[in-house]
């Protein structure tokens, strides 16, 4: 048996061996990010006052430059296309972890879909599997995929196997997924068939049983932890060329239970309803995202936002 | 806790090194900490009917003394058929009682489909269908005098409970497995290092190709209704690709613990896919099941039908198969999977003994063209028949074989996914290659240095670490 032993020892040693380039390649594939605001997070350099979250609409629908223009604080996106609130979420965690807490949270809401389950919105693996060097992205991605974290402490190769492609294919943003330097995504033309696209003026019906548990529970989170930091939140209703459904207002607001305001935009300015300001019928284009992110702007100047920043030793 | 996840691996190292160091107290206490871990085994699956099992086997264990007691024959035979009355009604009412209950309410409502509300669905326990034929085996091999009924309840309890087969076999016979379970082991450093390289491969095939498979033959079957003709073909190979991994993975990884214990089981897998008949293909697939079927099904039937002659051999051999069928579950899809494959079986029957001979596997490096033709033509009609596995219903299958008739047949599938095909192919190339040995990693007597032997190891290792896929993929033959 020693003899199995000490073979099952030396197969060990072997396969450690191998795993070393893995283990180089944890700490390389960070760097190949083109999108680097998950891991300003991550390294505690991002120090903004104002944090806009949301998925795709708070990621082309608002300018935090424009928003710092105007307030004179800081402002800083991080919203992500694509993303649930699950990731947004993890973001706050992350952000609220580091020493510079943000005073004001925008989370720019998918009316009305923000709370059910759509196959287009995720939580962005894709988005954390390169920065798993980082034991909070890890830990998360072991919880949400299943995996093993402590055999992903112990093998590199289990731990980058998502993302170790990367290192020799790095990803491209394409002409959609471009940041800017103030942490948004927005969009300078319009998608095809918006020629014909109209306003729809009318009331929409808003189904609280279609939510999904997770996604409330990641919201109720959400919206928990801004009121433990002291930070502000601010749920923006961002233009989409309809009316934003009043019972989704109200039943976000309600699941706040008093944590947020609402924030809905001017729904009589009649540019919104022009389709020369969007990219497709949910997201503004630069043009119109400008116009939204002044209003925005205007609005943050007329809150009272607490009284200092804390920061934690 | 999975085979394939890393508590297993943990569970499984432990339990193997206290098994050998209480080995110089002897069999018995190995057997404790077997029964202990398989115990803790079972219970982490599903506690609820821990119980239940238990409960089963002393009833088993109990027939077993009185066949060995000095009962009169009467006497024993009543109780024999309470055993076995009470093994197949607890896998009746599990299994197949809630089937019945539906097929009675609706021909009694006069309609084929229509709403399941309010009928009967139970929990199945799991194993069930494998540890129930152990068990009926145990019965029917003390009745006929193959073996000496167990003496010792713990260890019968331990063949029953035994944790690397519980949950889907090998259902292996326990005249073959309580003689060595009884016996002293000693530890067999080739024995073991073969089960470690038995567990890898099943690994590389459970979750390297099975699991990576699932996703595709999700989607396909998923959207049969509107797919091309063409995709669903890829769907049916690789869902039979997709099956054979996760079972023949899943048996590798069990037979592969088991030799750490000094405790070979049966093989259940010799490369059906290489099989140039329909009766070869089931003397190589799930080998355990159908050793079973032939010797409590087909033989006594055969016996009891030998003077009918041929018509007497196809009867045997549609009941041995519905019975194959039906013991997958409790649907439609496999009555009619049995149905098909005797159906398969039936010019076999017709042309002469259901015999070997035609299962002459070529010895060259490269098979002949008229072997290749037999292998593919075999391979197609299973991958094919296979569908009534994985369809959820009837009316899902036939829409499948529709859409598989259809002239997009001829079209690109708008499904192809080629890294699992490459990988695929890899996989065939090593059985093909390994083909006369247990299983591909055998290497024992291999020409290959230790240094290339090792290198494959490793090599297959980090594929398995690497191109494992994310989320919970039970195997397959856990529902059985």
């Amino acid at each position: 048996m020693r003899r199995f032993l000490q073979r099952v020892a030396l197969f060990g040693v072997l396969i450690a061996v191998i795993d070393l380039p893995f283990r180089w390649a944890i700490y390389q594939l960070p760097g190949k990010e083109y999108d680097v605001r998950l891991r300003r997070v991550l390294n505690d350099s991002l120090d903004a006052d104002i944090v806009v979250f949301g998925s795709s609409r708070g990621a082309r629908n608002v300018i935090p430059e424009r928003l710092t223009a105007i307030t004179g604080r800081s402002a800083y996106g991080l919203a992500y296309p694509g993303a649930s609130i699950e990731w947004q979420e993890f973001l706050l965690r992350q952000v609220l972890l580091g020493t510079h807490t943000p005073r004001t949270v925008l989370l720019v809401v998918d009316d009305p879909a923000e709370l059910i389950a759509m196959p287009t919105v995720d939580f962005r693996l894709d988005r954390a599997y390169p920065l798993v060097a980082y034991p909070e992205v890890n830990a998360e991605v072991c919880a949400r995929t299943g995996r093993s974290e402590a055999f992903s402490r112990i093998l590199a190769a289990y731990r980058v196997k998502d993302s170790v492609g990367n290192l020799w294919s790095p990803p491209k943003p394409d002409r959609y997924d471009t940041v800017n330097a103030d942490g948004s995504m927005t969009i300078a033309w319009r998608a095809e068939g918006m020629d014909t696209a109209h306003f729809q003026d009318k009331h929409r019906a808003y189904d609280a049983e279609r939510e999904s548990v997770t996604l409330r529970d990641a919201y109720q989170r959400f919206v928990t932890a801004c009121a433990q930091h002291h930070v502000q939140l601010v749920l923006v209703h961002a233009p989409d060329l309809r009316r934003p459904s009043e019972p989704f207002v109200a039943r976000m607001l309600e699941l706040a239970a008093g944590h947020a305001t609402e924030y809905r935009y001017d729904t009589t300015d009649r540019r919104y309803r022009e389709a020369r300001y969007y990219f497709d019928r949910l997201h503004l284009n630069s043009e119109g995202a400008g116009i939204f992110s002044e209003e925005l702007g205007h609005y943050l100047t007329t809150l009272s936002p607490p009284a200092s920043r804390r920061r934690v030793p | 806790m999975e085979f394939t996840s890393i508590p297993f691996a943990v569970f499984l190292f432990g339990v193997f090194i206290i098994h050998w160091v209480v080995a110089r107290w002897g069999a018995w206490a190995q057997n404790m900490v077997l029964l202990a871990a398989s115990a803790v085994f079972y219970g982490l699956a599903d506690l609820r009917f821990l119980g239940l099992l238990v409960a089963s086997a002393a009833i088993t264990f109990a027939v077993g003394q009185a066949q060995g007691s000095t009962l009169g024959d009467r006497g024993k035979a009543v109780l024999y058929w309470i055993g076995i009355a009470a093994s197949l009604g607890m896998l009746c009412y599990f299994k197949y009682l809630g089937f019945f209950y539906e097929g009675v309410v609706r021909l009694l409502h006069g309609t084929g489909s229509g709403p399941t509300e309010g009928m009967l669905h139970f929990a199945l326990p799991l194993g069930i269908s494998f540890f129930t034929f152990s068990m009926l085996g145990y019965m029917i091999a003390v009745r006929n005098g193959q073996m000496e009924p167990c003496r010792d309840p713990l260890h019968f309890l331990t063949y029953v409970l035994y944790f690397p087969k519980i949950m889907a076999g090998p259902i292996e016979p326990a005249q073959r497995f309580l003689p060595r379970l009884t016996a002293g082991r000693t530890f067999d450093t080739a024995l073991a290092t073969d089960g470690l390289r038995r567990i890898l491969w099943g690994l590389v095939a459970k979750v390297v190709i099975a699991d990576n498979a699932s996703g595709f033959v999700d989607i396909i079957f998923r959207d049969a209704a509107t797919a091309s003709g063409s995709t669903l073909l890829v769907g049916a190979l690789l869902y039979f690709a997709q099956i054979y991994c996760d079972f023949s993975g899943y048996s590798n990884i069990a037979i592969g613990t088991s030799q750490l214990f000094g405790l070979p089981l049966m093989t259940n897998f010799a490369t059906p896919w290489f099989a140039t008949s329909t009766s070869g293909f089931w003397r190589r697939w799930h080998i355990s099941l159908t050793t079973w079927m032939m010797d409590h099904v087909f033989t006594p039937l055969s016996f009891l039908l030998r003077e009918k002659g041929k018509w007497g051999t196809l009867i045997a051999i549609s009941t041995t198969f519905m019975a194959v069928g039906i013991w997958h579950g409790a649907a439609w899809t496999f009555v009619v999977f049995g149905l098909l494959q005797s159906i398969f079986f039936i010019p076999l029957a017709l042309k002469g003994p259901v015999g070997r001979a035609s299962e002459e596997a070529e010895r060259g490096w490269w098979p002949g063209v008229p072997h290749v033709s037999r292998m593919l033509g075999v391979f197609l009609l299973m991958a094919l028949s296979f569908i009534l596995l994985r369809a959820e219903d009837l009316p899902q299958a036939i829409t499948y074989y529709r859409g598989l008739c259809s002239l997009s047949l001829f079209s690109l599938p708008s499904v192809f996914p080629t890294t699992v095909v490459l990988l695929l192919a890899g996989f065939v190339l090593a059985e093909w290659l390994q083909r006369h040995r247990a299983h591909a990693l055998e290497m024992e007597q291999s020409r290959l240095p230790v240094a290339a032997r090792w290198g494959i190891y490793a090599l297959l290792f980090y594929l398995v670490v690497l191109l494992s896929s994310s989320g919970n993929y039970q195997f397959i033959y856990f529902q059985y």
